[in-house]
């Protein structure tokens, strides 16, 4: 109450009522005189407030003006960074790199599949987002190079010491054969009737398609490089080896020599180490031992007329030779051993749309052109190491191998029988295969026009068995038929 | 013409004569550096008496208004234009000063606080001069031992002047809140100066 009696501006004038209270009570009274006491305290401690220095006056104004300028920066920045505008456009933004990353890369060169030549295998072609496409490896400035042709003969668009730049395509003739050097070092021979495309050269990636026919690789150990080698939809990529690659139509056969190399098709992948092969033929990846490295055996050879000295020519295969060779066995083909018990893996591919039977298997039944080695220089004497004449032969036997199972599509029951027993014979094992030639020997023959040729096929698998199971008085009865 | 006229010319001049200060808090808050600059040299005479009134004679007085200044820079941007602007001003002031004292019983003594012996005009009475500085001492500590609401409110109505009404929308509490706060106040500012053995 005696805050309210000293504070006329707060309550009002006091009633009357309240100053007869303060006259009677003493408690009242003396808080009233400490109200009046502190008000006065207020009075003598803020007397009138001096005028502001102008100079300190003016040197506030210029601080703050530096800060309004200072804030007006910010607040005209920042309404404009948060303009709805810009929001809408971040949020399409993110949309968009969502979008994006849902959409798979495009493959590289490198690893793209030739088209499929047979439209059997282009039905059974998973969709390109499954074939295992490997990181594309360069980031840094490419330095193209050049390959160097060392040797070439029956070769299109190359001869002996040409420079060959990315893109270009070299090709064999019939018979032909082409050496190259490629720029890590590393070498590359195209057997006959062969294509092959230079996709990349440089330091870091070797890339090659194999168009078709048949390529063998005697790859250099370069950690840093990748070599690899399309054909169709397999790529062959190494790590410093010898091993063979060749395209048929419908079928693409990778052989290992030496090392290891690692095939890549559509569903499935390999690791092949020397000995093994791998073919893949109607969207399946069929893994097999492969011949050993040692060379093929001599062939017969002869001087060809005029005789020169550097060219050499084997004598041409008797099959399909009419008439009976005088030279037993006449299919070099044949003289070459196979290993025994060739073990056999099959490598499934995922589920697919292939039909359910396979469509007849065109297995290259003729024999091989005649393989030529021109041994002219040095180099070319490093490659006869791995003949370019029995890397085709091993090829072909493999083929047979591996195509056996499917023979029976498409071709006459009796025709199959003597794939069966050429399979038998080459897996070596005789006593079946001996089994199965008497029986078809022992049937009724048939009306068609291969009935000579596939009784000879017998009877030289006949022989082989024989021999080596040295059933000499056998193998010389049988040697007396085919005479 | 006015300084307002000069630099907003698109402005009526109703608009600009009715609260000029208010224009130029308008342009200051659209980020006018000159309008703001403008505006505080309107307005820093009132601004310089309620730190004086709310602080008293101090050296960090230069100090305590620039930094209200920046205070009411940073505020504009949420300022509604309910009240006057010089009412704004005057809240930013007093929370700016009660702000400073309250940091000031928080430190140990400065020293170099000490009032200057010519600040008040009493340099001819020195006996005066010493009584206005043990005064002002006290109510430093009486305001500074009351709570930061009552604190606000006995500035606004005891060093200020300002009416409860003023004092409602300053606070933003109603009238009636206001006068049993700023009695409850008074009464604990008298017990502060009494237990301080204060009696001018």
């Amino acid at each position: 109450m005696s805050a309210h009696l000293s504070t006329e501006q707060l309550w009002g004038a006091p009633s009357a009522e309240a100053v007869a209270h303060l006259e009677g009570c003493a408690g009242c009274r003396a808080e009233q005189q400490q109200v009046v006491a502190a008000r006065a305290l207020l009075q003598a401690a803020r007397p009138p407030a001096p005028a502001l220095d102008p100079i300190a006056m003016r040197r506030i104004g210029v601080h703050l003006k530096e800060a309004a300028q200072e804030q007006a920066k910010r607040r005209g920045f920042w309404p404009f960074a948060f303009h709805p505008a810009w929001l809408l456009a971040a949020v399409a933004a993110m949309l968009a790199v969502v979008v994006v990353s849902r959409i798979p890369p495009p493959p590289t060169p490198i690893v793209r599949p030739q088209p499929a030549p047979a439209p059997t295998q282009l039905a059974v072609t998973p969709p390109p987002q499954d074939d295992p496409v490997p990181p594309a490896p360069v980031v840094e400035p490419r330095k193209p190079l050049l390959a160097k042709v060392t040797s070439a003969r029956k070769a299109k668009g190359a001869k002996k010491a040409q420079e060959l730049t990315e893109g270009a395509v070299v090709a064999t003739e019939k018979g032909g054969a082409l050496w190259m050097q490629l720029p890590d070092g590393s070498r590359a021979g195209l057997t006959g009737s062969s294509q092959l495309k230079l996709d990349n050269l440089d330091e870091k990636r070797v890339a090659m398609t194999l168009e078709k026919g048949s390529v063998v690789v005697n790859a250099r150990h370069l950690p840093e490089r990748v070599l690899s080698i399309n054909a169709g939809e397999v790529e062959i990529r190494d790590v410093g080896t010898r091993f063979l690659v060749s395209r048929d139509v419908n079928r693409v056969l990778v052989a290992v020599e030496e090392g290891v190399v690692e095939v890549n098709a559509p569903g499935s992948t390999v690791t092949l180490k020397a000995g093994r092969s791998a073919e893949w033929r109607e969207g399946r990846l069929v893994e097999a031992a492969w011949a050993p490295t040692t060379p093929p055996p001599p062939a017969p050879v002869k001087v060809v007329s005029p005789p020169t000295p550097a060219i050499v020519a084997v004598e041409p295969p008797p099959e399909p030779a009419p008439a009976p060779s005088p030279v037993v066995p006449t299919n070099p083909e044949d003289e070459y051993a196979l290993p025994e018990n060739l073990p056999k893996t099959t490598v499934t591919a995922p589920p697919t749309s292939r039909p359910p039977a396979p469509p007849p298997v065109p297995v290259p039944a003729k024999p091989a052109p005649p393989p030529e080695v021109v041994p002219e220089t040095a180099e070319e004497e490093e490659a006869s190491v791995l003949s370019l004449a029995g890397i085709e032969l091993r090829v072909k036997k493999l083929t047979r191998a591996v195509a056996s199972p499917f023979a029976s599509v498409g071709g006459s029951m009796r025709e199959t029988r003597v794939r069966e027993i050429g399979r038998l014979a080459d897996e070596g094992n005789c006593e079946e295969a001996l089994t199965r030639a008497d029986a078809w020997l022992a049937d009724k023959v048939s009306q068609s026009d291969d009935e000579g040729r596939w009784r000879r096929n017998v009877l030289v698998n006949q022989l082989r068995c024989y021999t080596k199971l040295e059933r000499d008085a056998d193998a010389a009865r049988v040697k007396k038929q085919l005479q | 013409m006015s300084a307002v006229a000069a630099v907003f010319p698109f402005m009526s001049a109703d608009f600009a004569t009715a609260d000029p200060l208010r224009a130029l808090e308008i342009a200051a808050r659209d980020g006018e550096s000159t309008a703001f600059t403008q505006l505080y040299e309107r307005t820093h005479q009132l601004a310089w008496g309620v730190l004086y009134k709310v602080v008293g004679p101090s050296s960090d007085l230069e100090d305590l208004l620039q930094e209200s200044y920046l205070q009411l820079l940073k505020a504009l941007r949420g300022y509604r234009g309910e009240s006057k602007v010089t009412t704004f001003l005057h809240r930013v002031c007093v929370n700016v000063g009660l702000m400073h004292l309250r940091s000031k019983r928080r430190r140990p003594e400065d020293p170099t606080d000490e009032l200057p012996q010519t600040e008040a005009g009493e340099g001819s009475d020195p006996e005066r001069a010493a009584r206005v500085k043990q005064a002002a001492a006290l109510l430093q500590k009486a305001l500074s031992a009351l709570s930061e609401e009552k604190a606000a409110v006995f500035t606004y109505h005891e060093l200020l002047g300002l009416k409860p009404e003023e004092i409602a929308e300053l606070v933003e509490a109603p009238v009636n809140t206001v006068r049993s706060r700023l009695n409850r106040a008074r009464q604990d500012f008298t017990e502060a100066v009494a237990k301080l053995g204060g009696t001018p």
